[in-house]
């Protein structure tokens, strides 16, 4: 039998086994292990976790109580691991923490571990917290943990930065910092200043009183309930929500789709690929927009949509003693504008179309200029 | 060894040869992209710029599936493959000499993207970035190679995959290229699993290692992030294994 012949069947027999293995009638476990090597090779943080807690490990915990007395800011630098933040009303900042080497063997774990340690450094009013290991990682040392758990006095501006890791800080009274990276970031019941920067993880802020600056992509994010004004970026985030902030929201958008609710105030709105869904803003709206779909429905303050390569709906107050009315100016090129509202049309330039309009008293000014994309305003309950 | 060494440089140089004008056309075309994109700078975002500067990449990673293929075909198309399994020399010289001369065309061309790169994305975004501040010329230049090795060892890969598969889709008169796609994906699929084998055995293997700089507040940490060599050592080693079977299967096995 020459090997032309053979070589068909063993085809056959593989695809045999690679269907079975992808349909899941043979477990991939049953035929080799490739956790570990998928994981490696998609190099997913989130694999790799996973791959990590297959290899042999050692851990050592900790707990260390300084005084918050003197100190207005609290550092923390982690790297892996999960960082807890809790508010207290004591006046000792109380850290538990865990260290968790992985390695080929549990012994070059041990003796690792047996190198690092949680340092805490005063420098003047700031105390710095970061796990401290040899400056070169031998390559048998597969991965270095430090969990978290912290309890600090309310009024200090807290600083943390973590790579991978879950990162929440709950019922603390004081300015916040948060940067982390592949895993959830939580913030909620903070009074004080907030500056996030979340990558690859979803982001959740609810309940903050005081101004937030937040920057997250790569991940979805949630933030309710602002009390005061919010500065928000998001890029190539399947699901941004945004409501319920009381101040005026300044928002950078890029690839994602983003819903915005019950705005106090001001809202200005940089949006570029993606979508925008905007309820019950109280404030004015400006808004900026480029190859994104913008709705607005029950606009009852000044509007101004500036947008290109999208198309742009627009709900009006249909009972004009509750607005005073609109004054409505529209230019579109490339496209056309359909209202619910008769308008005044005249082409100013070819293919560019401007209409002008009052409904009611004219109270509120709506300003809509669209290019590559039509202008729909509705008149709506 | 020298006459040895002779007969595969020859090998070498006709595949060279036969690929120069499309290869002198993807050249060409990175160049014209790449002032194509110097000609925005001034008003697209330097980030979007430098973005774009890499897009021929994945025009190289087409040509090493190409260019494998066309190399194996021409053979055919030409009616000379038994006058090359004529020459007195192994079948690996062949198959060696064409997965070679592939892989340098993608080397220059990466070198040529990333110079192009360098050229097009305005300075100023790289010191905006601080990246001036917290890398040294010589660690940029160690990360660069790193990259590079891994992206080259990555495409040798491919490159020997395809190979195998087309000359295991010759070894049949019809549907040659079915057969060829068929083997393509089992080979992947058993490349994982042999993979999966014996990476934990090549993690003695030293890691890739990158720098990585953190700045907060006035905090700077510096992090050497590992990245094992091991799955790429033995997606290598399963590459290696096609390499020998295709270049046997060429020797003994194909329809000429």
């Amino acid at each position: 039998m020459s090997f032309r012949q053979i070589f068909l069947p063993i085809l056959v027999g593989l695809t045999i086994l690679m269907v079975l293995s992808v349909s899941g009638g043979v477990r991939d476990g049953d035929l080799v292990d490739i956790g570990s090597f998928e994981k490696f090779i998609w190099s997913s943080p989130s694999g790799l976790t996973e791959y990590l807690e297959r290899c042999p490990n050692s851990d050592r915990s900790g707990k260390s109580s300084v005084p918050a007395g003197g100190l207005s800011q609290f550092t923390l630098v982690g790297s892996f691991g999960d960082i807890s933040i809790k508010g207290s009303d004591g006046d000792r900042i109380e850290i538990d923490h865990t260290i968790t080497v992985f390695a080929d063997t549990s012994e070059q774990a041990a003796e690792y571990l047996s190198q690092c340690h949680i340092s805490e450094e005063l420098r003047d009013d700031r105390l710095d917290v970061i796990l401290t290991e040899p400056a070169d990682r031998p390559a048998h040392i597969r991965g270095v943990f430090a969990n978290y758990e912290i309890l600090i006095p309310h009024g200090l501006s807290v600083d943390v930065s973590n790579q991978v890791g879950e990162v929440s800080i709950t019922d603390y009274q004081g300015g916040v910092a948060l940067e982390n990276g592949f895993m959830p970031t939580t913030v909620r019941n903070v009074t004080g200043t907030l500056t996030v920067n979340a990558r690859h993880g979803p982001l959740s802020v609810e309940n903050l009183t005081g101004s937030a600056d937040i920057s997250v992509g790569f991940a979805k994010v949630n933030v309710t309930g602002i009390e005061g004004n919010a500065k928000i970026s998001v890029e190539h985030c399947d699901s941004a929500v945004v409501g319920g902030v009381t101040g005026s929201v300044d928002i950078k958008n890029q690839f994602s789709n983003l819903r915005i609710s019950d705005i106090g105030g001001f809202v200005n709105l940089d949006s570029r690929h993606g979508s925008v869904t905007a309820s019950g803003i109280s404030g004015p709206i400006d808004i900026s927009a480029e190859f994104c779909d913008v709705e607005l429905s029950r606009v009852t303050e000044t509007v101004d949509v500036t947008a290109s390569h999208g198309q742009v709906s627009i709900g009006l107050v249909k009972d004009p003693s509750a607005t005073g009315g609109y004054s409505i100016r529209t230019q579109v090129s490339s496209g056309k504008t359909i209202s619910d509202v008769p308008l005044d049309e005249t082409e100013i330039a070819r293919g560019t179309r401007r209409a002008t309009g009052v409904y009611g008293s004219g109270a509120i000014p709506v300003t809509v200029c669209n290019e590559y994309g039509n202008i729909r305003l509705r008149l709506v309950n | 060894m020298k006459r040895a060494a002779l007969r595969f440089a020859k090998l070498f140089r006709k595949e060279l040869e036969s690929q120069k004008v499309l290869v002198f056309f993807i050249a060409a075309a990175v160049v014209v992209w790449d002032v194509f994109l110097w000609t925005k700078s001034a008003r697209w975002q330097p980030e979007l710029i430098l973005t774009l500067t890499f897009l021929p990449i994945m025009l190289i990673v087409f040509w090493s599936f190409l260019a494998t293929v066309l190399r194996l075909r021409q053979e055919w198309e030409g009616n000379h493959l038994h006058l090359i399994l004529g020459l007195p020399v192994r079948g690996w010289y062949v198959t060696g000499s064409k997965a070679f001369a592939t892989l340098v065309e993608i080397a220059a061309l990466t070198i040529l993207v990333a110079v192009c790169t360098a050229i097009v994305s305005r300075t100023e975004f790289f010191l905006q970035l601080n990246v001036g501040a917290a890398y040294s010329a010589a660690d940029l230049a160690h990360m660069v190679l790193q990259v590079l090795i891994a992206f080259w060892l990555s495409l040798s890969i491919v490159i020997t995959l395809v190979q195998f598969a087309c000359i295991s889709g010759r070894m049949y008169e019809r549907f040659s290229g079915l057969i060829s796609v068929w083997v393509l994906v089992l080979s992947v699929w058993v490349g994982v699993r042999f993979g999966a084998l014996f990476e934990p055995a090549l993690r003695w293997l030293p890691d890739f290692k990158l720098k990585s700089v953190r700045m907060i507040n006035d905090y700077v940490s510096f992090e050497t992030v590992m990245v094992s060599s091991a799955p790429l050592a033995s997606a290598l080693l399963w590459a290696l294994i096609l390499f020998v079977a295709g270049s046997w299967l060429l020797e003994r096995q194909v329809e000429i």
